[in-house]
């Protein structure tokens, strides 16, 4: 371990060295642009990086997509890593053929609607997009879930079609040839809310949840099995929420939800929601944590008297995401500490301002060192923006 | 139980007492009194005076917080006690770090090798250029210019 090599990117002086694991248990404390950058210094230091990798945690960075509405759908992208607390501006130097206008679903997917064809993006800085063919029914505002190794689409469909709930599902296994399977239709109770602006959508390996956010009926629907189950509650018994959204953070189903009525918003309260194997139907609410009241306070600065009507949450890992449907401002982040509760709270500006000839796509991305590497090799370039100061 | 004091002596020969639990902070030492008879000085060949008392001060600052809680950390004390460690590695030159460093992985006190490491990590890494990371920490490239050529065009921000 403090082997006396000269010469061969040891720091310091000959009586101090400090190489292999110490080397590599500073470089576990980098972030990811900066642990690239060290695979520079020297061959020692390169393998290092490499061993570091072990034990190093990634947070999932947060992507903010400004998008023209209008060809040739221009995009910009900013990512916020939560390790370094900063701002980075992505830039692709090659030039990207914009399909149309995004969406975001989950948090982790982006996906493309035309006549002709369907697209979606799964990776992490969504470089990679698979064009598959158009669903069968004609949708506009629909909810969209990559499940293991299918894709989803439910709802949102066109204003005349005979089914609103209707639901679609590609099996992604078959390169280049799988064909849209019509399933078992959305419960009926839904039929109010068909469609993305009111349901939101929290996806595992396994599973897609479903819940209006207002009134938090939901439903679980099993790729297996192509059908759903009966219909859940999504109301923890202690408050009255008037909004909520899922999403999934790891393992964890996390809900967050708007307590108070709209016209008086008291704050946002955060759920772990278990469901048990045995009994479905039986949820239980563990309170992981409430948005600081500063915070709180914070995500509404712009216009306290306009009614904060839903939030807009993304989660991954050991990270969450809030913010004002209809605002871009301000976000709030926290993260999710090992015991399951919220903890280091933190606003951040989103600095992507986005203007009425422009649409706001917020995804949320686990990024490792390897996604980072191949983003580089495709031609995406990060600079670093700002950093926001951690309150 | 009356408080139980531990002798550790430096390479360099120099002599500490500390009470029994600021010198079990570090985990190397339990190991080094058993193996030793109890009331004899432990010798610490790898660490010298001046950096073996900068040690000592970290254990002595971070045990009197864990007694001082009482199970139920106050917010408070976590929040000077963060303060006190940046301003503790604030104070110190880049050779005390590194044998810091050392030090701290050699006597395995967790809490004062993840400290040194993160603030290496921040300070002398952290938003540096490659160029600038090798002056800082005296490191020569061992790249040929051939590979840095390659890598270099790989990665061309990196190099800015």
């Amino acid at each position: 371990m403090m082997e006396n090599r000269k010469n061969d990117g040891v720091i310091g002086e000959e009586e101090c060295s400090i190489d292999g694991d110490i080397l590599a248990s500073i470089l576990s404390n980098l972030p990811l642009l900066d642990l690239y950058s060290a695979c520079q210094v020297s061959k020692s230091w390169n393998r290092a990086v490499f061993f570091s990798l072990r034990n190093l945690k990634t947070m999932p960075w947060l992507l903010v997509y400004t998008q023209r509405i209008m060809p040739p759908f221009i995009m910009a992208a900013m990512a916020y890593d939560p390790k370094s607390d900063e701002w980075i501006e992505l830039k692709t130097a090659s030039r990207v053929k914009h399909l149309s206008v995004y969406g975001s679903s989950h948090s982790t997917l982006l996906y493309s609607l035309s006549p002709k064809r369907f697209s979606f993006s799964v990776d992490a800085f969504h470089l990679n997009w698979r064009h598959v063919a158009p669903t069968r029914v004609w949708r506009v505002d629909p909810i969209v879930a990559v499940v293991g190794r299918s894709l989803i689409v439910a709802g949102g469909v066109w204003q005349f079609a005979d089914d609103k709930l209707a639901v679609e599902l590609l099996d992604l296994d078959i390169e280049s040839g799988g064909v849209w399977e019509r399933c078992e239709s959305m419960p009926g109770s839904l039929l109010g809310s068909p469609s993305s602006t009111w349901l939101s959508v929290a996806v595992n390996s396994e599973k897609l949840y479903v819940t209006e956010k207002r009134s938090g009926v939901a439903c679980c629907f099993d790729p297996e099995t192509r059908s759903w189950t009966e219909l859940l509650d999504f109301s923890p018994g202690d408050c009255k929420l008037y909004s909520r959204e899922i999403g999934f953070a790891g393992n964890r189903l996390i809900m967050a939800g708007i307590t108070g009525d709209e016209d008086i918003p008291t704050g946002i309260k955060l759920w772990e929601v278990a469901v048990s194997n045995e009994s479905p139907m039986n949820l239980k609410f563990e309170s992981i944590g409430s948005m600081p009241k500063a915070f709180f306070d914070k995500l509404r600065v712009i216009d306290t008297d306009r009614p904060l009507t839903s939030i807009a949450f993304n989660a991954v890992g050991d990270m969450v995401y809030i913010r004002d449907a209809a605002e871009t401002g301000e976000i709030v982040a926290a993260e999710i500490e090992g015991g399951g509760k919220l903890c280091r709270w933190r606003t951040l500006t989103n600095q992507n301002k986005c203007d009425a000839t422009e649409r706001l796509i917020v995804a949320c991305s686990k990024v490792s060192f390897s996604d980072l590497k191949r983003a580089l090799k495709d031609n995406l370039s990060f600079s670093v923006v700002s950093r926001t100061r951690q309150v | 139980m009356s408080k139980k004091n531990i002798v550790l002596k430096s390479s360099n020969g120099i002599i500490f007492e500390v009470e029994e639990a600021v010198a079990l902070q570090s985990e190397t030492i339990p190991y080094m009194i058993e193996d030793d008879c109890a009331n004899d000085t432990i010798p610490l060949a790898n660490v010298t005076g001046d950096i073996l008392a900068l040690v000592i001060e970290y254990c002595k600052k971070h045990v009197v917080v864990a007694d001082g809680d009482g199970g139920g950390s106050s917010s408070s004390s976590q929040e000077d006690l963060k303060n006190w460690d940046a301003q503790f590695m604030n104070d110190l030159d880049q050779s005390k770090i590194f044998n810091l460093l050392l030090a701290a992985d050699f006597l395995n006190i967790k809490t004062l090798f993840d400290l040194t490491c993160q603030f290496v990590a921040d300070t002398m890494i952290k938003g540096k250029s490659v160029e600038e990371v090798r002056r800082t920490l005296n490191i020569e490239k061992d790249y040929t210019s051939e590979e840095e050529a390659k890598a270099r065009q790989e990665n061309e921000w990196a190099f800015k």
